[in-house]
């Protein structure tokens, strides 16, 4: 899968955005789907559920 | 495996050594109980939220890494090392505009947040396979 850096940058501060919180929890499957889908990743390659 | 308070205290630790520039972060450089930090590193490794090697140091805190894979972010005057071209990225995006370089040579500059020049990534894994072999991911 090729994705434009922007994207993968867009991306990356919404998917790592509270990371660093002391009270982080790793996204469920659908909520991860829901955040690459706020980028336009969807399809199987993207696909969690 | 749930985590609990002192897992939490101890995964912003090793995140805050990582941004404070440090490279091997292991039970010792947390500042916290040897036993207790050890306990907890294994129960974040085993939740996924970190990976170790068999010394217990920090290989991954995504987007950080803790070992040298040719794949950098430099801000300012100081240079991260990330797992790879998405965690270079990532790490401007968490900390600052600055340089991504991959070992390739390719390098991407941010700017009020901006990537230039434009270019692609190459994700080889499907996303529900990132965690299959997390080191090849």
């Amino acid at each position: 899968m090729v994705v434009p850096v922007q994207t993968m940058y867009e991306l990356s501060k919404d998917w790592y955005r509270t990371r660093m919180d002391v009270d982080w929890e790793p996204p469920t499957p659908q909520q991860a789907e829901e955040t690459l889908a706020r980028h336009g990743l969807t399809g199987d390659f993207w696909r969690l559920t | 495996m749930p985590v609990n308070s002192t897992d939490r205290v101890v995964r912003a630790r090793v995140y805050e050594r990582f941004v404070a520039g440090s490279r091997v972060v292991d039970p010792s450089s947390l500042g916290l109980d040897r036993e207790e930090t050890e306990d907890s590193l294994d129960r974040l490794a085993a939740e996924h939220r970190l990976v170790l090697d068999d010394e217990r140091r920090v290989v991954m805190a995504h987007p950080f890494s803790g070992v040298d894979t040719g794949h950098t972010a430099t801000i300012g005057d100081r240079t991260y090392w990330a797992n790879c071209a998405w965690d270079a990225l990532a790490l401007l995006a968490l900390l600052g505009d600055g340089v991504a370089r991959c070992p390739n040579g390719i390098e991407w500059y941010v700017e009020d947040g901006v990537v230039s020049p434009a270019g692609f990534i190459h994700l080889l894994v499907p996303a529900r396979h990132f965690w299959d072999d997390v080191v090849f991911t």
